[in-house]
């Protein structure tokens, strides 16, 4: 199952920011393989939405890049900076907050076995 | 794992630049990006050309720019929220300027131009630009865009023009003649073609329509015609000139009449100063108006005339036409009786002081020649 892009619109600078917060520094390809594999193909996040977000957050100073040549091409490591790391645990705790209450709201019964 | 070749490297990044990326950063990252995904996933022998077309395919649904499309979308509306309250704000102390420039206009209060200049400027310069970032924002097709874009920029230059025009700054009917064609010729043409296709929007786009050229034909009858500008230009530079050959005539008669042994008298002394200031100030006056300090019959053709701008005291040096109430006012002081004293205001039923001196370029020069033939008439 694929979620609409709509859900994850909402969600992607959470998921980046806490990525980059567990993993020291990053490039987009990676970020994308990550999330992949951690959902197991459940996400994949589109090259068409990561780079704006990334570029958003650059611009917001909650990320600093730093970049790499491996051989003739250049790649752009992304790392948390103090805000972005204060910014994550907002994030984080703000979206799990938001899933309790989305679960109230839908009636949504956790199953228990 | 295939192994890319620098040709190849050089061919993705190249074609990612040909495909509209301009923003370097996002070229850097979507050109690694690309590479990867080929180097992990295409087979050693595969075919690297069709695989690439393949790959970069699903990056964007129409092109590839779209990227760049969407990261300047955020970097821009990052501050959409402080855009939005300054857009409320900046509209909000523009009317409420326009509306107390109204009203101390309309009660003659000083400091009416003030506030409506502050809400003339606010609203053309800071309000109109901020809601066509914001709108434009909603707006998917360019077709949208632009012509949300024609109708601000048309709106920005109607209402600057109209404010440089009572301010009597330059340029005014220029911003409004190009605010004017931008509507009609530009804007109209392009509203209607987009509007009148779609059966949902023809009756709006028809009706906008009839409110734009409604808009044009009210300015364009409200302003005077360049042939009208030209006849009024005439007749006023024509009736100053016959005014200038009175006086003229009159100071050669009394030059004849009163005689210089007379000048040791204090009061031809002060209506001599009278009359060679009011010929200063004149002077000044035809000059900034025409480039030259005589005017002679051939104006029309050498397009030198009197507007009727209003006139402004930083025209003239020294502030001369202050001297001159003075020397008015002595005069007054020290005349006879039995004489016309001279004008130095008007007054209407109601008691209220209009002063000389104000006024248009023309109305000033005027009260200055009636001064002069006044003074000489007295002595005579």
């Amino acid at each position: 199952m694929n979620y609409s892009s709509e859900l994850l619109k909402g969600t992607l600078k959470t998921i980046v920011l806490k990525l980059l917060a567990d993993n020291k520094k990053m490039y987009g390809y990676e970020i994308t393989q990550r999330v992949k594999e951690l959902t197991l193909d459940k996400i994949q996040i589109t090259e068409g939405a990561l780079y704006p977000t990334l570029h958003a957050l650059e611009a917001d100073g909650f990320v600093t890049t730093e970049t790499e040549f491996i051989g003739k091409r250049v790649r752009k490591y992304y790392s948390l900076s103090p805000t972005g790391k204060t910014k994550t645990k907002e994030k984080v705790s703000e979206l799990a907050d938001f899933m309790e209450t989305m679960k109230f709201l839908l009636d949504i019964k956790t199953k228990t076995t | 794992m295939y192994c890319l070749s620098e040709k190849q490297i050089d061919y993705i990044f190249n074609d990612i630049r040909a495909r509209g990326v301009e923003m370097e950063s996002l070229q850097l990252n979507l050109h690694d990006h690309i590479c990867c995904i080929i180097e992990q996933n295409l087979e050693e022998h595969g075919d690297f050309e069709s695989f690439y077309q393949k790959t970069i395919r699903t990056f964007y649904k129409d092109e590839l720019w779209e990227i760049e499309e969407e990261t300047l979308l955020l970097l821009t509306y990052k501050n959409y929220y402080a855009m939005k309250k300054t857009m409320i704000l900046s509209g909000t102390c523009s009317a409420a300027a326009m509306i107390l420039g109204i009203i101390f206009k309309f009660m003659h209060w000083p400091g009416a131009s003030a506030f409506i200049i502050l809400g003339v400027g606010t609203s053309s310069l800071i309000f109109l630009p901020l809601l066509f970032l914001l709108k434009s924002k909603d707006r998917q097709a360019t077709k949208d865009k632009l012509i949300l874009g024609l109708s601000i920029l048309s709106g920005m230059l109607l209402s600057l023009s109209i404010l440089f025009k009572v301010m009597h700054w330059p340029y005014a009917m220029l911003l409004g003649y190009a605010s004017v064609g931008l509507l009609g010729f530009i804007l109209l043409p392009i509203y209607l073609m987009v509007g009148i296709k779609n059966p949902d929007s023809r009756i709006n786009a028809i009706t906008t329509s009839i409110v734009i050229i409604m808009i044009c034909g009210l300015w364009l009858t409200l302003v005077r015609t360049p042939h009208g500008s030209r006849i009024k230009n005439i007749s006023d530079t024509s009736s100053f000139l016959i005014n200038e050959g009175i006086v003229s005539a009159q100071q050669k008669l009394y030059d004849s009449v009163i005689k210089t042994d007379s000048s040791e008298n204090k009061f031809r002394v002060l209506s001599h100063q009278i009359i060679s200031l009011c010929e200063k100030i004149k002077a000044s006056i035809v000059l900034n108006e025409t480039g030259t300090t005589h005017l002679s019959n051939d104006f029309e053709s050498k397009l030198q005339f009197i507007s009727d701008d209003i006139f402004r005291y930083s025209y003239t040096e020294n502030k001369d036409v202050d001297s001159l109430q003075t020397f008015i006012k002595t005069y007054h002081l020290e005349l006879d009786s039995t004489k016309t004293k001279l004008p130095t205001e008007y007054k209407t039923n109601s008691e209220e002081i209009i002063p000389f001196f104000s006024g248009t370029n023309l109305v000033v020069l005027q009260q200055l020649q009636q001064v002069q033939l006044m003074v000489m008439q007295n002595d005579m």
